[in-house]
């Protein structure tokens, strides 16, 4: 098992304790997808040399009247271990075992553009198809992705991106 | 008969007209001669004997000298002789020398122009190949930009949902 389990696992136990899960990970996410979406936040929030209360009172600063005070504690917890940078594996890791408790997979999903409920309740039946299992899916707006779809399931990923294909073109002209 | 003979008177031939002149004169002569034979005699023999011990010997000498030089003139014609005969030896071995030598350079020269000549035809083809490599990946990075370039301007939001809804109809078939 991971470091990510672990956090994951430690965060369901306080989200269990506190009762409220289901926004501590939405939360993570939201917060995980701001870090890699701002490189000064990252950069401050990785920086060890900083002292961890002043990681963590970035982090309640940012968080501040967004998030609930479990999110905010666990997100806390997670910087101030000097783990920032994995965040993104971590809130992964969170919903993958929150789908398995429910008895589904959890799904990553890459768009560079937004995908409509339809789609994703489409995406989310051919996943639960192709798995044999429900499948929750969570959509993130990547636009290095280009175009197309990039979804992650556990350990195995589905490339339909242009990206890729851009890649693959590259490396045949190569 | 002398008496008779000087009284035939002086004549100014044989005898003096006084007899006693004569006896004188004989007895003069000889002790004369008796002083010669005696003392005068014995010199002229160890003279003449000396004389001949010198010549003898110079005789014994010349002749020790004549074989001597012979000898040594022998000597030298052999030592002339081997002396031609190693000079000989030496400019034949010499020639053998050069000889050897000649043809081990020649060969070495060969082999040098060779490895030369397979050096510069790997050169070539390398610098060739690499060259082909370069204009190669140019030509491949300068495609995938200006095929990236035709992608991002045709990517509308039409094409976008056309690139989702494939995606998943191929996750739903595979």
């Amino acid at each position: 098992m991971s470091r990510a389990h672990h956090y994951a696992n430690a965060i369901i136990e306080v989200g269990n304790a506190e009762g409220d899960t289901a926004s501590i990970e939405s939360d993570l996410h939201a917060f995980a997808n701001a870090v890699a979406g701002s490189p000064e936040l990252q950069n401050s929030l990785s920086d060890s040399s900083l002292p961890a209360a002043k990681r963590q009172q970035i982090v309640e600063d940012v968080l501040s009247g967004k998030a609930s005070n479990a999110s905010a504690a666990a997100i806390s917890m997670i910087v101030g271990a000097g783990r920032a940078a994995d965040l993104p594996e971590i809130a992964r890791a969170l919903s993958s075992a929150l789908a398995g408790a429910r008895g589904s997979a959890y799904a990553e999903v890459r768009s560079a553009v937004p995908m409509t409920a339809d789609q994703i309740a489409r995406l989310e039946a051919a996943l639960s198809k192709k798995t044999g299992r429900p499948v929750s899916a969570r959509v993130t707006v990547d636009p290095s992705v280009v175009g197309g779809l990039v979804t992650q399931i556990d350990d195995t990923v589905i490339d339909g991106s242009v990206r890729r294909r851009l890649s693959q073109m590259r490396e045949t002209l190569a | 008969m002398l008496n008779l003979i000087a009284a035939e008177g002086p004549n100014g031939r044989f005898l003096p007209a006084d007899i006693k002149e004569f006896w004188w004169s004989t007895a003069a002569f000889l002790v004369v001669l008796t002083l010669i034979i005696w003392k005068l005699l014995p010199l002229i023999k160890k003279a003449m004997s000396d004389r001949s011990d010198r010549i003898r010997d110079g005789l014994v000498e010349a002749e020790r000298a004549r074989v001597g030089a012979e000898a040594e003139l022998s000597a030298l014609r052999s030592k002339l002789g081997d002396a031609d005969a190693e000079a000989a030896r030496i400019v034949e071995a010499a020639h053998e020398q050069a000889g050897t030598v000649k043809a081990d350079l020649i060969e070495r020269a060969d082999a040098e122009a060779a490895d030369a000549r397979a050096k510069a035809a790997i050169e070539v083809s390398a610098s060739t190949g690499q060259a082909s490599a370069d204009i190669q990946a140019s030509v491949a990075a300068q495609a995938a930009a200006a095929a990236e370039s035709v992608v991002n301007a045709n990517l509308d939001q039409s094409t976008h949902v056309d690139l989702i809804d494939r995606y998943i109809e191929q996750v739903s078939g595979s």
